[in-house]
């Protein structure tokens, strides 16, 4: 009961900060550094699949912040994704970051004070592209061949989740780390069986380099993997205000990204990254974009954090428990959908994923 | 007829002074009694100036992770990357992954060294070798390991053809450059020696060109090496699951800072021990360059 | 190259009948920056088996080309160079030659250096050690067989050079400035050693030298040498000197009495024959 207690308690002076400072202007200069665990096709400076992607892409927070001549906006966007994006916090280069589940863990393990904000793209799938020539049909096909895998990002954890299902670890595979346009290129030389990845890699299927045998659209959702937005505490200590109109604008871009007529809107937006519009079309077919992008915290996201750290430390892909306790600071995106007038846009699900009926 | 000389080779070998070096008494520079303390001193001295700088870095080390100037996630405490190095030798991940990278280094090494040597040796005895060859070799040369990488990629694939290759390649360059070189500067005044007593090719090679190589070729060979094992490193970073270079990536990847810099003091330790290996063989082969020293 | 090895037993006095070197109208040419110049010109030379020639003469004489002619490591040539008749065609282990720097092997001991004079002779390995152990001992370094280079002092390596040279019984022993990079004291040992050895031998040697001293006291007769172009101004015979002597008796070890009368005419004959080809007599750096 003790530490529900605590959490109530900070959630209420949280909001109490956000109370006394909202709608004010902000006075001293700051500089917002903004960091994306991920990167653009070729390096564009874009990110994409997530609703931190179209707070960027689409202006929203550089609107929210337009009458704040002394607030400046510093994007950066990692090519080695989350495990980069931590290396950068610890230096206190980022103040704010999308990024995924794992790498949050293993920055939270290693002692990285932040805090989870909101959610900025749940349930992303994850997938498994083969050569032609490699004869791969499924998960269990892949025992003793050579597969390429991002190390360290949420792709792993869901990976070896997966794996484990089929009765596999990652010893029965002759993984190899390589980033995503390595393995893509690798995918194509015919160096690797197969890789796992994001939806890009429908692309590689559409061209013919490979084929997607496996993807977990329609498959336990447990498989699938989350990200997030994050502040560090040293910045939401020093500037809530500024945190929760970051916030504020996210979620703006949540409902925006979540509205089924906007469907197409979003996917195009997302393909300034470089990835086609259509991998994306595939990537969401058959679900609703509310489903995916909600920024709320809910249960079902906090209950899969916790999953995600034993899980991971089981993995040994941690060392040691990781807390989640006072992680997630829900007051601000609560606050923002109160006050923007988005209650009921998007669904809340409890620890089990089931979609809860009583509100709150 | 010899009788005569040997009282004069008695008196010569009487003078058999103390620092190893065998003198005519009248030809001799009279040594300070400084160089006759030297000796003694010297090895203990020699620690203690090797130690004195790594010993500075690990006091700076220490004296950052107390005070806090380096995030302890970016530069972890000497006790976590003991521990992490107590913790990897003790489940066997240690030696497993040194073992990899070493077999990997040994045998890139002994192509490349090989190959090396040779186009080497060709390089500095034929001019129309080295005329045809260098203008591309030199070319090459300058390309760095992880340069070559994407070309050998679409060639041998990404398994162990590539990381000899890559290894074998970073050998080659240095024992290649060194060797010619030595060759090429093989004196003159020897090379006439050699003709004077009617040495054939064959005997000029192997009695006069190949040892007054032997030092540069060293040369070459601890260059070599130490490029092998860096062309490791970079080719484990890449592509590979195994391997030090691997373990760095993971311990990066999973931001586990400690293993990285346990990786890194094994690979600093192994290339050091390879290297005084080395210089330890090359004293061997070069007693009688120490021997009047 | 076969008929140029000798038998390995062959006694001094057998030794002495050969070795005979005539050089007839020898000129050597050579390009400098594509301008031609003379080294030698018309050099003509008789040296009778067993014979000790001094040569001396300033530098640019040409007088170590002369020596670089004789054994072979300068094909191109007018003229005639025959040694027992035969005409000198490039090196042959009939010739040998001691250079003013030793040119030992750093990296072979003193015996290994030795037994390369014998690399290319066709005796058994085991005369081959015997050879090669006698000439050590016969240069009084017989101690020093395991030595290398590094460890000898200069004047220790210059007699291994010696031994390297003599090893394989060559008709001629050819000596450029052997002594030039050694100290005065050591410089007169060797002097002598050198005699004792050749004598010993029945050799026939040519020194190019400096020293007017070095080149009386050690020759049967001084060649003196002209610069621009090579040539020979004059032979002075001084075989007839008297010998120096130790504890009073004369020996083969010791050549001519540096302090007798008739050396110090010669010795002044010879530097006026040598500044004759020069502006400035070299008189004052040969004395």
């Amino acid at each position: 009961m003790k530490p529900f207690a605590k959490r109530i308690s900070r959630a209420l002076l949280a909001a109490a900060a956000v109370l006394a400072v909202a709608g004010s202007a902000v006075a001293e200069p700051v500089t917002i550094r903004f960091g994306f665990a991920q990167v653009g096709v070729g390096n564009r400076q874009f990110g994409s699949g997530n609703t931190a992607a179209i707070l960027h892409s689409r202006d929203i927070l550089a609107e929210e912040f337009r009458n704040d001549p002394d607030v400046k906006l510093d994007w950066s966007f990692f090519k080695g994704a989350g495990p980069a994006v931590n290396e950068a916090i610890a230096n206190g280069q980022l103040d704010f970051a999308l990024q995924g589940d794992l790498p949050s863990l293993v920055g939270r393990s290693n002692g990285l004070k932040t805090r989870i904000l909101a959610a900025s793209g749940l349930r992303s799938n994850l997938y498994l592209a083969v050569t032609p020539k490699s004869g791969i049909q499924s998960i269990a096909d892949l025992k003793g061949r050579k597969v390429a895998q991002f190390r360290g990002t949420n792709l792993q954890l869901a990976t070896d989740k997966l794996l484990a299902a089929h009765g596999l670890t990652e010893r029965d595979i002759k993984f190899i780390n390589m980033d995503f346009a390595t393995a893509t290129a690798a995918l194509a030389t015919g160096d690797i069986d197969a890789a796992f990845g994001q939806a890009d890699y429908l692309a590689l299927d559409g061209q013919g380099v490979a084929r997607v045998v496996y993807s977990t659209r329609g498959d336990d959702p447990a498989f699938t993997r989350h990200s997030h937005l994050l502040v560090t505490e040293a910045f939401e200590k020093a500037h809530p205000d500024v945190t929760y109109r970051v916030v504020k604008a996210l979620v703006k871009a949540a409902a925006w990204a979540s509205d089924e007529a906007n469907r197409e809107a979003v996917f195009e937006e997302w393909a300034k990254s470089g990835i086609p519009a259509e991998t994306f079309r595939a990537d969401f077919d058959g679900q609703a974009l509310g489903y995916r992008n909600s920024p709320l915290i809910d249960d079902f996201l906090v209950a899969a954090y916790q999953d995600q750290a034993e899980r991971a430390k089981g993995y040994r892909l941690v060392r040691g428990d990781v807390r989640i306790d006072g992680w997630f600071e829900p007051a601000y995106v609560d606050r923002a959908v109160a006050e923007l007038g988005l209650a009921g846009t998007w669904k809340r699900y409890d620890a089990n994923g089931h979609q809860q009926t009583a509100a709150k | 007829m010899t009788n005569l000389e040997l009282s004069r080779a008695a008196h010569e070998s009487a003078l058999i002074a103390g620092n190893g070096r065998l003198d005519f008494p009248v030809e001799t520079d009279p040594k300070p009694i400084g160089a006759l303390l030297r000796p003694a001193l010297r090895p203990a001295l020699c620690v203690v100036e090797a130690l004195a700088f790594p010993l500075a870095l690990f006091g700076l080390w220490t004296l950052s992770s107390r005070l806090g100037w380096l995030p302890v996630q970016i530069l972890p405490t000497p006790e976590q990357v003991a521990a992490t190095l107590a913790d990897l030798a003790g489940s066997g991940d240690l030696w497993f992954h040194t073992s990899i990278s070493l077999l990997r280094v040994v045998q890139g090494f002994a192509l490349g060294g090989t190959a090396g040597l040779l186009l080497g040796i060709a390089m500095g005895l034929s001019p129309r070798v080295r005329r045809t060859v260098e203008p591309l070799f030199t070319a090459l040369a300058q390309v760095p390991p992880l340069g070559w990488i994407p070309v050998l990629m679409l060639l041998v694939g990404i398994d162990e053809g590539l990381k000899l290759l890559i290894i074998a390649k970073a050998a080659l360059v240095p024992v290649a450059l060194n060797t010619q070189k030595g060759i090429r500067n093989v004196p003159d005044s020897l090379r006439e020696v050699g003709a004077v007593l009617a040495f054939g090719r064959w005997a000029t090679l192997t009695r006069i060109v190949l040892p007054a190589a032997v030092p540069s070729v060293f040369t070459g060979v601890r260059y070599g090496l130490t490029s092998a094992w860096l062309a490791l490193v970079a080719v484990e970073l890449l592509a590979s699951s195994e391997g030090l270079g691997y373990l760095m990536v993971w311990g990066r990847q999973l931001f586990q800072l400690d293993m990285v810099i346990a990786a890194m003091l094994v690979v600093g330790l192994v290339g050091f021990a390879l290297d005084w290996t080395l210089s330890r063989v090359e004293r061997r082969l070069q007693r009688w360059e120490l021997a009047g020293s | 190259m076969a008929d140029t090895i000798h038998p390995i037993h062959h006694p001094a006095h057998q030794a002495a009948a050969r070795g005979a070197l005539e050089i007839r109208g020898l000129t050597k040419r050579y390009r400098v920056s594509g301008t031609p110049f003379t080294a030698l010109q018309d050099i003509g030379l008789s040296v009778a088996p067993g014979e000790f020639v001094s040569i001396v003469g300033a530098s640019g004489c040409g007088k170590s080309t002369l020596l670089r002619l004789i054994v072979g490591l300068e094909r191109q040539f007018d003229g005639e160079i025959l040694l027992d008749g035969r005409p000198v065609a490039g090196p042959g282990l009939d010739r040998a030659i001691v250079f003013q720097e030793h040119r030992l092997f750093p990296w072979l001991t003193a015996e290994e250096n030795v037994a390369l004079g014998l690399l290319k002779s066709h005796h058994p390995a085991a005369d081959k050690r015997r050879l090669v152990r006698e000439h050590l001992e016969l240069v009084g370094l017989g101690a020093f067989a395991k030595a290398y280079p590094s460890q000898l002092s200069g004047g220790m390596s210059q007699r291994v050079a010696i031994a390297r040279a003599l090893v394989a019984r060559p008709r001629i022993l050819l000596l450029d400035e052997p002594f030039g990079a050694l100290d005065a004291l050591t410089r007169s040992h060797l002097q002598a050693e050198l005699l004792r050895i050749v004598r010993a031998e029945g050799i026939t040697a040519i020194l190019v030298t400096h020293d007017v001293e070095e080149a009386l006291y050690l020759g049967d007769r001084v060649v003196v040498m002209h610069p621009r172009p090579g040539r020979i101004a004059g032979i002075i015979p001084a075989g007839r000197l008297p010998l120096a002597e130790d504890g009073g008796a004369p020996g083969p070890g010791f050549g001519h009495d540096r302090a007798d009368p008739a050396f110090i005419r010669l010795r002044e004959a010879v530097l006026a024959e040598l500044g004759a080809g020069h502006a400035q007599p070299p008189a004052r750096r040969a004395a």
